[in-house]
């Protein structure tokens, strides 16, 4: 029986650019639809960049529905003053995570600008999720390194590492413990059980990569991982309230 | 999330028999039991690549499977285009044998879909009025672009792409998969993996329910989900009924399943 369900990555944005227009109504929509009492949001645009609105877009979109949304920054920290920038937004604007999406920033997790970023938010004691899967800048090995060079940042891995990294994004998620796996789009329900049973239910969260990936679906792929009560709750909710909650007590 | 589909004749468009090298494996009973417990009246099977590396009697196996089960199980042919006059005349053995279609696996076999030894293949395959199913969405080999270059090179042939053509969780691989769709009206999308509701959503608005089928590359993906993935799809039970099985029946010109 799942008493409560928080969604740890969706997306809230209009961007020209990918062509995907979700303004917050659209989550809030399906999100009533699931189930889901509050989502963690972000754009599809990285700050600073093409859209140097981004970052308002979710400050407004929480401003709307301070109950049910949770803001993260997406990031690129080779943009001019991104740490000051991401600062502000977590300090002034209300933001409680940084996102990053290599793909999208052409970064690798790794580089020295990441660190920067990644130290900061562990300052600020802010998750950082992170996109993974099978794509040149998002492995999860990459991550890894990132991982063990910022041991005080914890780590969400969007994913599970995508179709065919997932064994990987377990791995490192074993070697390093300020790593979590996010279940959002990954297509194995078993790999979520697999992911429980070698890291444990304490380092596994429930996301959607809603509004494209439709939440009620992801719900039920978690559910057909046939989890146990306790280990359902702390996925579904716990794991990321936790460490929500940490960023309230910086 | 309750899913009630009423009286739609449900056909897994792509499942695996035998047991792969890469170490996932299915018997006909174990799938027998699968469809029963999702009601999936029945499914396209395809060979794995087996551990000794020999496709024949992986053929053999789905030929076996197909003639116990006919009215449960339609059954597709694999070859290596690679091994040239010898992958044309086992594909020519299986037809014979019953098998109504090809599935071609780049990725597991090692070779470009738009080379010249898989256009051979594909022809004939063509010319026995066979459909290919093409594991699709994998780098350097099948990516959609690449698939879509060989529906170009074999007009006459039906192809469908597994995946939507994309394995590519960021969704930066969508616009070659919808521009493959638009270009080449000879080419289909199978839905296992795609993890975008709202990609499939858009293949049917702007190039109708036709060109979409359910197939959950099981056991290497979860029936029971990919099924879901297709019912929570936001579409009218009319298109259902074709992703779910009618649109299948016409390409493998199957009434028997």
């Amino acid at each position: 029986m799942i008493h409560m369900i928080i969604d740890s990555h969706t997306h809230v944005d209009e961007s020209d650019i990918f062509g995907w227009i979700d303004p917050p109504e659209t989550i809030i929509e399906l999100m009533d639809v699931a189930g889901i009492e509050c989502s963690v949001i972000m754009t599809y645009a990285d700050v600073p960049g093409l859209d140097m609105h981004a970052l308002k877009y979710i400050v407004n979109a929480v401003k709307k529905y301070p109950r049910r949304l949770i803001g993260y920054a997406r990031m690129n920290p080779n943009g001019k003053d991104a740490v000051g920038l991401f600062r502000e937004a977590i300090n002034d604007l209300g933001l409680k995570g940084l996102k990053f999406h290599p793909e999208s920033i052409t970064n690798h997790p790794y580089s020295d600008n990441s660190l920067k970023l990644i130290h900061e938010a562990a300052r600020l004691n802010t998750p950082v999720l992170f996109h993974s899967g099978d794509e040149s800048m998002s492995l999860p090995l990459q991550i890894g390194f990132a991982a063990k060079e910022c041991p005080d940042a914890t780590f969400l891995l969007a994913h599970m590492g995508g179709y065919a990294h997932v064994e990987d994004a377990i791995k490192v998620a074993e070697r390093y413990e300020n790593i979590y796996l996010d279940t959002s789009a990954m297509p194995y329900p078993a790999k979520i059980r697999e992911a429980v049973k070698r890291i444990g239910a304490d380092r596994v969260v429930f996301g959607s990569d809603g509004p494209g990936c439709n939440p009620s679906l992801e719900i039920e792929k978690v559910r057909l991982a046939k989890l146990s009560p306790l280990e359902e709750k702390k996925v579904f909710a716990e794991n990321i309230l936790q460490l929500l909650e940490r960023v309230d007590k910086k | 999330m309750s899913y009630h589909v009423p009286s739609i004749n449900i056909i897994d468009g792509h499942v695996y028999l035998g047991h792969s090298i890469n170490d996932y494996a299915l018997k006909t009973e174990q799938l027998l039991a699968s469809l029963e417990e999702l009601k999936i009246n029945g499914a396209v099977v395809c060979p794995v690549q087996p551990k000794d590396y020999h496709l024949k009697p992986a053929n053999d196996l789905v030929v076996k499977a197909v003639s116990d089960f006919p009215k449960k199980l339609v059954g597709f042919c694999r070859v290596d285009p690679r091994q040239g006059e010898k992958a044309l005349t086992e594909l020519i053995r299986c037809r014979q044998l019953g098998l109504k279609g090809l599935l071609l696996h780049p990725w597991e076999e090692g070779y470009r879909i738009n080379s010249e030894k898989a256009v051979q293949v594909v022809s004939k395959a063509a010319e026995m009025n066979m459909p290919i199913l093409v594991e699709s969405g994998y780098p350097w080999v099948s990516h959609a672009l690449q698939v879509a270059d060989l529906c170009g090179l074999v007009p006459n042939a039906v192809i469908m792409m597994s995946h939507g053509g994309q394995i590519n969780i960021s969704g930066l691989a969508q616009a070659d998969a919808f521009a493959a769709l638009r270009s080449h009206s000879n080419l289909y999308i199978q839905t296992s993996g795609v993890y975008r509701q709202d990609f499939l959503e858009e293949v049917i608005i702007e190039l109708g329910s036709e060109r979409v089928i359910f197939g959950s590359t099981f056991p290497i993906m979860d029936q029971e989900y990919e099924l879901k993935r297709v019912l929570n799809l936001n579409i009218t039970y009319k298109e259902k009924t074709k992703l779910l099985g009618e649109n299948l029946l016409k390409l493998i010109n199957s009434e028997v399943i």
